[in-house]
Protein backbone atom coordinates (compact mmCIF):
# COMPACT_ATOMS: atom_id res chain seq x y z
CA UNK A 1 0.00 0.00 0.00
CA UNK A 2 1.64 3.47 -0.69
CA UNK A 3 0.96 5.95 2.18
CA UNK A 4 0.35 9.53 0.61
CA UNK A 5 -0.57 11.90 3.37
CA UNK A 6 -4.19 14.14 2.16
CA UNK A 7 -4.58 17.10 4.38
CA UNK A 8 -7.44 15.36 6.66
CA UNK A 9 -5.00 12.55 7.15
CA UNK A 10 -2.21 14.85 8.18
CA UNK A 11 -5.11 16.44 10.58
CA UNK A 12 -5.89 13.41 11.65
CA UNK A 13 -2.51 11.98 12.37
CA UNK A 14 -1.02 14.93 14.27
CA UNK A 15 -4.61 14.94 16.75
CA UNK A 16 -3.84 11.46 17.26
CA UNK A 17 0.02 12.88 18.23
CA UNK A 18 -1.57 15.19 20.36
CA UNK A 19 -3.64 12.65 21.90
CA UNK A 20 -0.87 10.27 22.66
CA UNK A 21 0.92 13.47 24.41
CA UNK A 22 -1.91 13.80 26.64
CA UNK A 23 -2.11 10.74 28.16
CA UNK A 24 1.65 10.48 28.36
CA UNK A 25 1.70 13.83 30.37
CA UNK A 26 -1.31 12.68 32.50
CA UNK A 27 -0.14 9.74 33.31
CA UNK A 28 3.79 10.42 34.16
CA UNK A 29 3.06 14.46 35.33
CA UNK A 30 2.00 13.79 38.91
CA UNK A 31 4.75 11.23 39.59
CA UNK A 32 7.09 13.59 38.12
CA UNK A 33 5.62 16.32 40.17
CA UNK A 34 5.57 14.55 43.10
CA UNK A 35 9.49 13.42 42.62
CA UNK A 36 10.39 17.21 42.48
CA UNK A 37 8.36 17.87 45.09
CA UNK A 38 10.74 15.74 46.89
CA UNK A 39 13.42 17.77 46.56
CA UNK A 40 12.28 21.25 47.36
CA UNK A 41 12.83 23.12 50.60
CA UNK A 42 9.10 22.28 53.01
CA UNK A 43 9.52 26.16 53.60
CA UNK A 44 9.88 26.97 49.66
CA UNK A 45 6.71 24.54 48.87
CA UNK A 46 4.47 25.91 51.30
CA UNK A 47 5.23 29.86 50.05
CA UNK A 48 5.42 29.13 46.35
CA UNK A 49 3.84 25.24 46.27
CA UNK A 50 3.24 25.60 42.06
CA UNK A 51 6.37 27.34 41.63
CA UNK A 52 8.84 25.41 39.28
CA UNK A 53 12.65 26.15 39.76
CA UNK A 54 15.95 23.71 39.27
CA UNK A 55 17.90 25.93 41.94
CA UNK A 56 17.67 24.96 45.54
CA UNK A 57 16.75 21.03 45.37
CA UNK A 58 18.59 18.52 47.39
CA UNK A 59 18.13 15.52 49.09
CA UNK A 60 17.50 16.85 52.55
CA UNK A 61 14.23 15.11 53.23
CA UNK A 62 14.93 11.46 51.65
CA UNK A 63 18.01 11.77 54.49
CA UNK A 64 15.25 12.80 56.90
CA UNK A 65 13.16 10.09 56.18
CA UNK A 66 15.98 7.27 56.37
CA UNK A 67 17.57 8.91 59.71
CA UNK A 68 14.51 10.33 61.56
CA UNK A 69 11.78 7.61 60.76
CA UNK A 70 10.99 4.29 61.46
CA UNK A 71 10.70 4.17 57.50
CA UNK A 72 13.66 1.91 57.08
CA UNK A 73 12.16 -1.32 59.97
CA UNK A 74 9.18 -0.80 57.48
CA UNK A 75 10.83 -1.29 54.17
CA UNK A 76 12.26 -4.17 56.09
CA UNK A 77 9.43 -5.39 57.06
CA UNK A 78 7.45 -5.25 53.84
CA UNK A 79 10.89 -6.74 52.00
CA UNK A 80 10.52 -10.01 53.54
CA UNK A 81 7.00 -10.37 53.69
CA UNK A 82 6.97 -9.68 50.15
CA UNK A 83 10.15 -12.47 49.53
CA UNK A 84 8.26 -15.10 51.65
CA UNK A 85 5.20 -14.24 49.80
CA UNK A 86 6.33 -14.73 46.55
CA UNK A 87 8.24 -17.83 47.54
CA UNK A 88 5.23 -19.89 48.84
CA UNK A 89 3.12 -18.50 45.69
CA UNK A 90 5.05 -19.21 42.94
CA UNK A 91 6.17 -22.52 43.73
CA UNK A 92 2.11 -23.56 44.83
CA UNK A 93 1.37 -21.54 42.01
CA UNK A 94 4.06 -22.98 39.10
CA UNK A 95 2.77 -26.73 40.63
CA UNK A 96 -1.22 -26.03 40.46
CA UNK A 97 -0.40 -24.31 37.02
CA UNK A 98 1.54 -27.26 35.66
CA UNK A 99 -1.01 -29.73 36.59
CA UNK A 100 -3.87 -27.80 35.45
CA UNK A 101 -2.24 -27.42 32.09
CA UNK A 102 -1.13 -30.45 31.42
CA UNK A 103 -3.67 -33.27 32.98
CA UNK A 104 -7.51 -33.37 31.35
CA UNK A 105 -8.72 -34.81 35.02
CA UNK A 106 -12.71 -34.63 36.16
CA UNK A 107 -13.43 -31.50 38.30
CA UNK A 108 -10.60 -29.04 36.61
CA UNK A 109 -13.35 -26.71 35.83
CA UNK A 110 -13.76 -26.38 39.37
CA UNK A 111 -10.43 -26.01 40.93
CA UNK A 112 -9.76 -23.32 38.44
CA UNK A 113 -13.27 -22.01 39.20
CA UNK A 114 -12.14 -21.67 43.13
CA UNK A 115 -9.25 -19.73 42.22
CA UNK A 116 -11.85 -17.21 40.49
CA UNK A 117 -14.04 -16.91 43.14
CA UNK A 118 -11.59 -16.24 45.38
CA UNK A 119 -11.69 -12.79 43.49
CA UNK A 120 -15.46 -12.16 44.10
CA UNK A 121 -15.28 -12.02 47.91
CA UNK A 122 -15.22 -9.51 50.01
CA UNK A 123 -11.73 -8.98 51.98
CA UNK A 124 -13.93 -7.52 55.00
CA UNK A 125 -16.03 -10.64 54.97
CA UNK A 126 -12.69 -13.16 55.11
CA UNK A 127 -10.53 -10.57 56.76
CA UNK A 128 -12.42 -11.14 60.06
CA UNK A 129 -12.04 -14.94 60.08
CA UNK A 130 -8.45 -14.34 58.96
CA UNK A 131 -8.07 -12.04 61.98
CA UNK A 132 -9.82 -14.47 64.49
CA UNK A 133 -7.41 -17.55 62.98
CA UNK A 134 -4.36 -15.42 63.20
CA UNK A 135 -4.73 -14.04 67.01
CA UNK A 136 -5.51 -18.27 67.95
CA UNK A 137 -2.46 -19.32 65.99
CA UNK A 138 -0.36 -16.99 66.86
CA UNK A 139 0.75 -15.25 63.60
CA UNK A 140 -0.49 -11.86 64.25
CA UNK A 141 1.81 -9.26 63.73
CA UNK A 142 4.56 -11.77 62.22
CA UNK A 143 5.77 -11.51 58.97
CA UNK A 144 4.98 -15.26 58.17
CA UNK A 145 1.32 -14.42 59.09
CA UNK A 146 1.24 -11.48 56.51
CA UNK A 147 2.94 -13.62 53.66
CA UNK A 148 -0.17 -16.26 54.17
CA UNK A 149 -2.60 -14.44 53.17
CA UNK A 150 -1.10 -12.68 50.75
CA UNK A 151 0.12 -15.93 49.27
CA UNK A 152 -3.39 -17.04 49.29
CA UNK A 153 -4.93 -13.68 47.34
CA UNK A 154 -2.19 -13.91 44.82
CA UNK A 155 -2.12 -17.23 44.23
CA UNK A 156 -5.54 -17.24 41.29
CA UNK A 157 -2.99 -15.19 39.62
CA UNK A 158 -0.12 -17.17 40.14
CA UNK A 159 -1.94 -20.06 38.81
CA UNK A 160 -3.62 -18.73 35.91
CA UNK A 161 -0.54 -16.48 34.57
CA UNK A 162 1.56 -19.93 34.70
CA UNK A 163 -1.32 -22.36 33.32
CA UNK A 164 -1.66 -20.02 30.47
CA UNK A 165 2.29 -19.64 30.33
CA UNK A 166 2.70 -23.44 30.52
CA UNK A 167 -0.07 -23.77 27.44
CA UNK A 168 1.85 -21.97 25.33
CA UNK A 169 4.72 -24.32 25.14
CA UNK A 170 5.21 -27.34 22.59
CA UNK A 171 4.06 -30.45 25.11
CA UNK A 172 5.44 -32.18 22.30
CA UNK A 173 9.10 -31.17 23.80
CA UNK A 174 8.37 -33.28 27.07
CA UNK A 175 6.72 -36.12 25.07
CA UNK A 176 9.70 -36.45 23.43
CA UNK A 177 12.16 -36.49 26.81
CA UNK A 178 9.24 -38.97 28.70
CA UNK A 179 10.30 -41.07 25.52
CA UNK A 180 13.68 -41.15 26.43
CA UNK A 181 13.40 -42.18 29.59
CA UNK A 182 13.29 -38.56 31.98
CA UNK A 183 10.58 -38.76 34.56
CA UNK A 184 7.77 -36.74 34.74
CA UNK A 185 9.52 -34.75 37.48
CA UNK A 186 12.57 -34.51 35.48
CA UNK A 187 11.00 -32.97 32.87
CA UNK A 188 9.22 -30.64 34.17
CA UNK A 189 12.34 -29.57 35.77
CA UNK A 190 14.67 -29.67 32.99
CA UNK A 191 12.11 -28.76 29.79
CA UNK A 192 9.47 -26.94 30.65
CA UNK A 193 10.41 -24.62 33.72
CA UNK A 194 13.62 -23.04 31.83
CA UNK A 195 11.47 -22.38 29.22
CA UNK A 196 8.62 -20.95 31.32
CA UNK A 197 11.27 -18.81 33.20
CA UNK A 198 10.08 -15.52 31.55
CA UNK A 199 6.89 -16.14 32.20
CA UNK A 200 8.25 -17.12 35.88
CA UNK A 201 9.60 -13.63 36.28
CA UNK A 202 7.00 -11.71 35.32
CA UNK A 203 4.20 -13.53 37.64
CA UNK A 204 7.15 -13.03 40.31
CA UNK A 205 6.90 -9.48 39.61
CA UNK A 206 3.02 -9.38 39.91
CA UNK A 207 2.77 -11.12 42.86
CA UNK A 208 5.66 -8.87 44.58
CA UNK A 209 3.61 -5.70 43.48
CA UNK A 210 0.34 -6.86 44.89
CA UNK A 211 1.96 -7.78 48.31
CA UNK A 212 4.42 -5.18 48.05
CA UNK A 213 1.50 -2.72 47.44
CA UNK A 214 -1.41 -4.02 50.05
CA UNK A 215 -2.54 -1.86 52.52
CA UNK A 216 -5.92 -3.61 54.08
CA UNK A 217 -4.07 -6.91 54.96
CA UNK A 218 -1.14 -5.36 56.72
CA UNK A 219 -3.50 -2.52 58.35
CA UNK A 220 -5.36 -5.07 60.22
CA UNK A 221 -2.86 -8.06 60.53
CA UNK A 222 0.43 -6.06 62.15
CA UNK A 223 0.05 -3.99 65.44
CA UNK A 224 3.37 -3.19 65.83
CA UNK A 225 7.13 -2.48 64.17
CA UNK A 226 7.93 -5.72 64.20
CA UNK A 227 5.74 -6.30 60.92
CA UNK A 228 4.40 -3.34 59.94
CA UNK A 229 4.66 -2.57 56.07
CA UNK A 230 5.71 0.24 54.90
CA UNK A 231 2.44 1.61 53.38
CA UNK A 232 0.70 1.22 56.89
CA UNK A 233 3.47 3.01 58.44
CA UNK A 234 3.42 6.02 55.76
CA UNK A 235 -0.30 6.15 56.70
CA UNK A 236 0.42 6.39 60.15
CA UNK A 237 3.25 8.93 60.01
CA UNK A 238 1.23 11.15 57.53
CA UNK A 239 -1.36 11.12 60.55
CA UNK A 240 0.04 11.27 63.46
CA UNK A 241 3.32 13.19 62.62
CA UNK A 242 1.98 15.43 60.37
CA UNK A 243 4.84 14.70 57.66
CA UNK A 244 5.72 17.57 55.97
CA UNK A 245 4.90 17.65 52.17
CA UNK A 246 8.98 17.19 51.20
CA UNK A 247 9.37 14.12 53.64
CA UNK A 248 5.58 12.91 52.54
CA UNK A 249 6.56 13.00 48.58
CA UNK A 250 10.21 11.48 49.75
CA UNK A 251 8.69 8.31 51.14
CA UNK A 252 5.96 7.95 47.48
CA UNK A 253 9.15 8.18 45.66
CA UNK A 254 11.35 5.53 47.62
CA UNK A 255 8.59 2.96 47.42
CA UNK A 256 8.06 3.42 43.95
CA UNK A 257 11.60 2.87 43.29
CA UNK A 258 11.33 -1.63 43.65
CA UNK A 259 7.80 -1.01 41.56
CA UNK A 260 9.62 0.53 38.34
CA UNK A 261 12.44 -1.42 38.69
CA UNK A 262 10.55 -5.14 38.77
CA UNK A 263 8.17 -3.69 36.33
CA UNK A 264 11.00 -2.00 33.82
CA UNK A 265 12.52 -5.74 33.63
CA UNK A 266 8.98 -7.60 32.85
CA UNK A 267 6.84 -4.79 32.23
CA UNK A 268 6.17 -6.06 28.23
CA UNK A 269 6.04 -9.83 28.99
CA UNK A 270 3.59 -9.27 32.33
CA UNK A 271 1.18 -7.37 30.14
CA UNK A 272 1.40 -9.64 27.43
CA UNK A 273 0.46 -12.43 29.70
CA UNK A 274 -2.39 -10.66 31.70
CA UNK A 275 -4.08 -9.87 28.19
CA UNK A 276 -2.93 -13.86 26.41
CA UNK A 277 -4.98 -14.85 30.15
CA UNK A 278 -7.42 -12.87 29.58
CA UNK A 279 -8.55 -13.24 25.66
CA UNK A 280 -7.89 -17.05 25.90
CA UNK A 281 -11.35 -17.03 28.22
CA UNK B 1 15.39 -36.15 51.36
CA UNK B 2 16.86 -37.94 48.49
CA UNK B 3 14.04 -40.86 49.00
CA UNK B 4 11.22 -38.75 49.49
CA UNK B 5 11.97 -37.08 46.08
CA UNK B 6 11.82 -40.10 44.74
CA UNK B 7 8.60 -41.25 46.59
CA UNK B 8 7.11 -37.66 45.13
CA UNK B 9 8.76 -38.20 41.57
CA UNK B 10 6.98 -42.14 41.35
CA UNK B 11 3.77 -40.47 42.48
CA UNK B 12 4.42 -38.18 39.57
CA UNK B 13 4.09 -40.90 37.15
CA UNK B 14 0.58 -41.92 38.18
CA UNK B 15 -2.78 -41.37 37.32
CA UNK B 16 -2.95 -38.82 40.30
CA UNK B 17 -0.62 -36.31 39.63
CA UNK B 18 -2.42 -32.96 38.72
CA UNK B 19 -3.76 -34.02 42.44
CA UNK B 20 -0.24 -34.16 44.46
CA UNK B 21 0.44 -30.99 42.51
CA UNK B 22 -2.71 -29.15 43.67
CA UNK B 23 -3.29 -30.29 47.24
CA UNK B 24 -0.76 -27.64 48.85
CA UNK B 25 -2.39 -24.92 47.34
CA UNK B 26 -6.19 -25.98 47.94
CA UNK B 27 -5.19 -26.80 51.53
CA UNK B 28 -4.27 -22.93 51.32
CA UNK B 29 -7.23 -22.03 49.95
CA UNK B 30 -9.47 -24.32 52.20
CA UNK B 31 -7.89 -22.94 55.66
CA UNK B 32 -7.62 -19.06 54.47
CA UNK B 33 -10.47 -18.39 52.05
CA UNK B 34 -13.22 -21.29 53.10
CA UNK B 35 -13.24 -21.87 56.30
CA UNK B 36 -13.14 -17.67 56.90
CA UNK B 37 -15.63 -17.14 54.23
CA UNK B 38 -17.78 -19.92 56.41
CA UNK B 39 -17.22 -17.83 60.17
CA UNK B 40 -17.97 -14.92 57.99
CA UNK B 41 -21.36 -16.02 57.03
CA UNK B 42 -22.18 -17.65 60.81
CA UNK B 43 -20.58 -14.25 62.38
CA UNK B 44 -22.95 -12.48 60.03
CA UNK B 45 -25.84 -13.98 62.17
CA UNK B 46 -24.47 -13.98 65.24
CA UNK B 47 -23.52 -10.71 67.57
CA UNK B 48 -20.08 -10.94 68.57
CA UNK B 49 -18.59 -7.58 69.77
CA UNK B 50 -15.17 -7.80 70.45
CA UNK B 51 -15.56 -5.02 73.45
CA UNK B 52 -18.54 -6.90 75.63
CA UNK B 53 -16.28 -10.53 75.46
CA UNK B 54 -15.49 -12.98 72.39
CA UNK B 55 -18.41 -14.83 73.07
CA UNK B 56 -20.40 -15.29 69.98
CA UNK B 57 -24.77 -15.46 70.21
CA UNK B 58 -26.82 -16.47 67.19
CA UNK B 59 -28.72 -13.95 66.66
CA UNK B 60 -31.12 -15.15 63.07
CA UNK B 61 -31.19 -11.90 60.83
CA UNK B 62 -31.13 -9.33 63.47
CA UNK B 63 -28.46 -7.76 62.11
CA UNK B 64 -29.56 -7.88 58.69
CA UNK B 65 -33.31 -6.15 59.88
CA UNK B 66 -30.88 -3.35 61.88
CA UNK B 67 -29.33 -2.83 58.12
CA UNK B 68 -32.20 -1.64 56.84
CA UNK B 69 -33.22 1.14 59.28
CA UNK B 70 -29.20 2.32 59.14
CA UNK B 71 -28.71 5.49 57.84
CA UNK B 72 -25.38 5.08 56.90
CA UNK B 73 -25.90 1.92 55.17
CA UNK B 74 -28.53 4.34 52.98
CA UNK B 75 -25.43 6.80 52.32
CA UNK B 76 -23.03 3.67 51.72
CA UNK B 77 -25.20 2.32 49.10
CA UNK B 78 -25.97 5.48 47.36
CA UNK B 79 -21.96 6.18 47.21
CA UNK B 80 -21.30 2.63 46.12
CA UNK B 81 -23.48 2.83 43.24
CA UNK B 82 -22.29 6.32 42.05
CA UNK B 83 -18.51 5.20 42.75
CA UNK B 84 -19.31 1.68 40.65
CA UNK B 85 -21.26 3.55 37.94
CA UNK B 86 -19.32 6.95 37.32
CA UNK B 87 -16.18 4.85 37.95
CA UNK B 88 -17.05 2.28 35.05
CA UNK B 89 -18.44 4.87 32.55
CA UNK B 90 -15.26 7.20 33.38
CA UNK B 91 -12.26 4.26 33.36
CA UNK B 92 -14.04 2.28 30.13
CA UNK B 93 -14.30 5.48 28.13
CA UNK B 94 -10.60 7.12 28.22
CA UNK B 95 -9.32 3.40 28.56
CA UNK B 96 -10.80 2.46 25.30
CA UNK B 97 -9.70 6.03 23.60
CA UNK B 98 -6.07 4.94 25.20
CA UNK B 99 -6.30 1.50 23.43
CA UNK B 100 -7.53 3.47 20.16
CA UNK B 101 -4.29 5.96 20.35
CA UNK B 102 -2.08 3.33 21.32
CA UNK B 103 -3.25 0.67 19.14
CA UNK B 104 -1.15 1.79 15.64
CA UNK B 105 2.62 1.56 15.69
CA UNK B 106 4.54 4.56 15.83
CA UNK B 107 8.08 5.20 17.29
CA UNK B 108 8.76 4.57 20.53
CA UNK B 109 5.32 2.69 20.59
CA UNK B 110 6.74 -0.02 23.50
CA UNK B 111 7.73 3.02 25.55
CA UNK B 112 4.69 4.87 25.68
CA UNK B 113 1.91 2.12 26.00
CA UNK B 114 4.30 1.07 29.89
CA UNK B 115 4.56 4.78 30.98
CA UNK B 116 0.54 4.99 30.24
CA UNK B 117 0.30 1.42 31.99
CA UNK B 118 2.40 2.77 35.41
CA UNK B 119 -0.31 4.35 37.54
CA UNK B 120 -1.89 1.05 37.27
CA UNK B 121 1.19 -0.46 39.85
CA UNK B 122 1.82 2.88 41.68
CA UNK B 123 1.14 1.58 45.43
CA UNK B 124 -2.35 2.85 46.04
CA UNK B 125 -1.01 4.39 49.39
CA UNK B 126 1.58 6.53 46.95
CA UNK B 127 -1.42 7.30 44.65
CA UNK B 128 -3.45 8.86 46.94
CA UNK B 129 -0.99 11.21 49.03
CA UNK B 130 0.21 12.23 45.84
CA UNK B 131 -3.39 13.16 44.89
CA UNK B 132 -4.39 14.78 47.87
CA UNK B 133 -1.23 17.28 47.94
CA UNK B 134 -1.74 17.89 44.09
CA UNK B 135 -5.44 18.48 45.38
CA UNK B 136 -4.78 20.31 48.12
CA UNK B 137 -6.97 23.57 48.43
CA UNK B 138 -3.72 25.56 49.32
CA UNK B 139 -0.99 23.81 47.87
CA UNK B 140 -2.11 21.62 44.74
CA UNK B 141 -0.73 22.15 41.89
CA UNK B 142 -4.07 20.33 39.70
CA UNK B 143 -6.24 22.35 41.51
CA UNK B 144 -4.35 25.75 40.66
CA UNK B 145 -4.22 24.11 36.93
CA UNK B 146 -8.25 23.00 37.40
CA UNK B 147 -8.42 27.13 38.23
CA UNK B 148 -6.28 28.28 35.30
CA UNK B 149 -8.41 26.13 32.70
CA UNK B 150 -12.01 27.60 34.53
CA UNK B 151 -12.99 24.67 36.87
CA UNK B 152 -13.24 26.62 40.31
CA UNK B 153 -12.83 23.65 42.95
CA UNK B 154 -13.78 26.14 45.70
CA UNK B 155 -12.83 27.61 48.40
CA UNK B 156 -12.62 24.68 50.90
CA UNK B 157 -11.13 22.02 48.29
CA UNK B 158 -12.46 18.82 47.44
CA UNK B 159 -11.26 16.78 50.68
CA UNK B 160 -13.78 19.15 52.62
CA UNK B 161 -16.81 20.01 50.76
CA UNK B 162 -19.11 16.72 51.11
CA UNK B 163 -20.53 17.63 47.50
CA UNK B 164 -17.43 17.14 46.14
CA UNK B 165 -15.39 14.41 47.79
CA UNK B 166 -16.43 11.29 46.32
CA UNK B 167 -15.94 12.78 43.10
CA UNK B 168 -12.58 14.08 43.78
CA UNK B 169 -11.33 10.16 44.54
CA UNK B 170 -13.05 8.81 41.88
CA UNK B 171 -10.91 11.15 39.96
CA UNK B 172 -7.93 9.32 41.16
CA UNK B 173 -9.86 5.85 40.49
CA UNK B 174 -9.80 6.74 37.35
CA UNK B 175 -5.89 7.82 37.07
CA UNK B 176 -5.07 4.78 38.38
CA UNK B 177 -7.53 2.46 36.72
CA UNK B 178 -7.82 3.31 33.06
CA UNK B 179 -4.89 1.79 32.01
CA UNK B 180 -6.23 -1.68 33.10
CA UNK B 181 -8.94 -1.32 30.48
CA UNK B 182 -6.59 -0.03 28.29
CA UNK B 183 -4.25 -3.20 28.89
CA UNK B 184 -7.28 -5.45 27.87
CA UNK B 185 -8.61 -3.01 25.36
CA UNK B 186 -5.14 -2.55 23.16
CA UNK B 187 -5.23 -6.92 23.68
CA UNK B 188 -8.05 -7.12 22.19
CA UNK B 189 -8.17 -4.42 19.35
CA UNK B 190 -4.39 -6.27 18.27
CA UNK B 191 -5.97 -9.36 18.04
CA UNK B 192 -8.04 -7.80 15.00
CA UNK B 193 -6.83 -8.91 11.56
CA UNK B 194 -5.67 -5.68 9.23
CA UNK B 195 -7.11 -6.86 6.00
CA UNK B 196 -10.50 -6.71 7.84
CA UNK B 197 -9.60 -2.93 8.33
CA UNK B 198 -8.75 -2.83 4.52
CA UNK B 199 -11.82 -4.42 3.16
CA UNK B 200 -13.68 -2.29 5.21
CA UNK B 201 -11.97 0.86 3.89
CA UNK B 202 -12.60 -0.45 0.84
CA UNK B 203 -16.54 -0.42 1.13
CA UNK B 204 -16.55 2.96 2.19
CA UNK B 205 -16.60 2.51 5.73
CA UNK B 206 -15.85 5.53 8.12
CA UNK B 207 -13.80 4.51 10.96
CA UNK B 208 -16.57 5.06 13.53
CA UNK B 209 -18.82 2.90 11.32
CA UNK B 210 -15.98 0.50 11.58
CA UNK B 211 -15.40 1.11 15.33
CA UNK B 212 -19.15 0.38 15.83
CA UNK B 213 -19.96 -2.71 13.74
CA UNK B 214 -16.73 -4.74 13.58
CA UNK B 215 -14.08 -3.41 16.71
CA UNK B 216 -17.14 -3.20 19.34
CA UNK B 217 -18.56 -6.34 18.61
CA UNK B 218 -15.24 -8.24 18.01
CA UNK B 219 -13.39 -7.42 21.45
CA UNK B 220 -17.15 -7.65 23.52
CA UNK B 221 -15.90 -10.91 25.16
CA UNK B 222 -13.05 -8.47 26.14
CA UNK B 223 -15.23 -5.61 27.30
CA UNK B 224 -17.77 -7.96 29.14
CA UNK B 225 -14.78 -9.72 31.38
CA UNK B 226 -13.08 -6.55 32.30
CA UNK B 227 -15.43 -4.56 33.12
CA UNK B 228 -17.05 -7.18 35.34
CA UNK B 229 -13.65 -7.59 37.29
CA UNK B 230 -13.54 -4.09 37.64
CA UNK B 231 -16.78 -3.90 38.93
CA UNK B 232 -16.26 -6.35 41.15
CA UNK B 233 -13.29 -4.21 42.23
CA UNK B 234 -14.72 -0.79 42.38
CA UNK B 235 -17.67 -2.49 44.83
CA UNK B 236 -15.35 -4.65 46.77
CA UNK B 237 -12.35 -2.58 47.85
CA UNK B 238 -12.56 0.55 49.75
CA UNK B 239 -8.64 1.11 49.68
CA UNK B 240 -8.03 4.37 47.54
CA UNK B 241 -11.35 5.75 49.88
CA UNK B 242 -9.94 4.93 52.69
CA UNK B 243 -6.73 6.05 52.33
CA UNK B 244 -8.14 9.64 50.95
CA UNK B 245 -10.85 10.30 53.15
CA UNK B 246 -11.40 7.81 55.55
CA UNK B 247 -15.22 8.15 54.52
CA UNK B 248 -15.74 11.73 55.15
CA UNK B 249 -16.30 14.57 55.88
CA UNK B 250 -18.70 13.25 57.61
CA UNK B 251 -20.14 10.35 55.56
CA UNK B 252 -20.01 12.15 52.71
CA UNK B 253 -17.99 9.37 50.71
CA UNK B 254 -18.44 6.25 53.23
CA UNK B 255 -19.06 3.32 50.35
CA UNK B 256 -19.76 -0.25 52.40
CA UNK B 257 -16.93 -1.83 52.57
CA UNK B 258 -15.50 1.12 54.39
CA UNK B 259 -18.28 0.89 56.26
CA UNK B 260 -18.26 -2.72 57.16
CA UNK B 261 -14.09 -2.03 57.75
CA UNK B 262 -14.74 0.69 60.13
CA UNK B 263 -17.89 -1.48 61.93
CA UNK B 264 -14.63 -4.23 62.20
CA UNK B 265 -11.73 -2.65 63.51
CA UNK B 266 -12.79 0.52 64.87
CA UNK B 267 -16.06 -0.57 66.60
CA UNK B 268 -15.05 -4.13 66.94
CA UNK B 269 -18.43 -5.64 66.01
CA UNK B 270 -17.84 -8.00 64.00
CA UNK B 271 -21.35 -9.64 63.63
CA UNK B 272 -22.96 -6.41 62.21
CA UNK B 273 -19.57 -5.99 60.23
CA UNK B 274 -19.84 -9.27 58.41
CA UNK B 275 -23.64 -9.00 57.27
CA UNK B 276 -22.91 -5.84 55.81
CA UNK B 277 -19.76 -7.52 53.58
CA UNK B 278 -22.72 -10.95 52.93
CA UNK B 279 -24.68 -8.42 51.36
CA UNK B 280 -22.20 -7.04 49.68
CA UNK B 281 -21.23 -10.14 48.59
CA UNK B 282 -25.11 -11.56 47.76
CA UNK B 283 -25.50 -7.92 46.04
CA UNK B 284 -22.19 -8.85 43.63
CA UNK B 285 -23.42 -12.31 43.02
CA UNK B 286 -26.53 -11.37 41.56
CA UNK B 287 -25.07 -8.37 39.74
CA UNK B 288 -22.56 -10.90 38.35
CA UNK B 289 -25.86 -13.35 37.64
CA UNK B 290 -28.07 -10.67 35.85
CA UNK B 291 -24.57 -9.22 33.83
CA UNK B 292 -23.52 -12.81 33.00
CA UNK B 293 -26.89 -12.73 31.45
CA UNK B 294 -27.71 -10.15 29.47
CA UNK B 295 -24.40 -9.94 27.87
CA UNK B 296 -25.30 -14.22 26.91
CA UNK B 297 -28.34 -13.02 25.40
CA UNK B 298 -27.02 -10.16 22.72
CA UNK B 299 -24.43 -13.60 21.78
CA UNK B 300 -27.47 -15.55 21.33
CA UNK B 301 -29.28 -13.04 18.77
Amino acid sequence: MIREKSPAAKFKSSLSTLGVTGLVLFSVLPLLWTAYTSLRDKNEILLNSTKISLSGLKLEAYIQVWQDTSFPTLLRNSLIAVSLTMVMSLSLGTAAGYALSRSKFRGRQYVALTYLTVRLLPGVLLLIPIYLLMFRIGLLDTHIGLALAYTTFTLPAAVWLMKGFFDALPPDLENAARVDGCSRLGAMRRISLPLVLPGLAATATLVAIEAWNDVIFALMLTSSEKARTWPVGMREMIGEFQLPWNQLTATAILSLIPVVIGFSLVGTKMVAGITAGAIKE
Amino acid sequence: MRATVRRVGRVLEGPNFPWVLLVPSLVLVLVFIAYPLYRGIILSFSRNRLLEGPETTFVGLENFRFMLQDPQVFIATKNTLVYLIVGLITQMTLGMAAALLLNKPRRFITLIRLIVILPWFVPPVTTAYMWRFMLDADYGIATKLAAYVGIDIGGAGLWADPSKTLYGVLFVELWRSFPFFMLFFLAGLQGIPNELRDSAAVDGASSFQFFRHVTIPLIAPIIFISSLLEAIKLINSPTLVLLMTSGGPGDASLVLPLLAFRKAFQAFDFGYASSISVAVLISIAGFAIVYIRAAGYRRDD
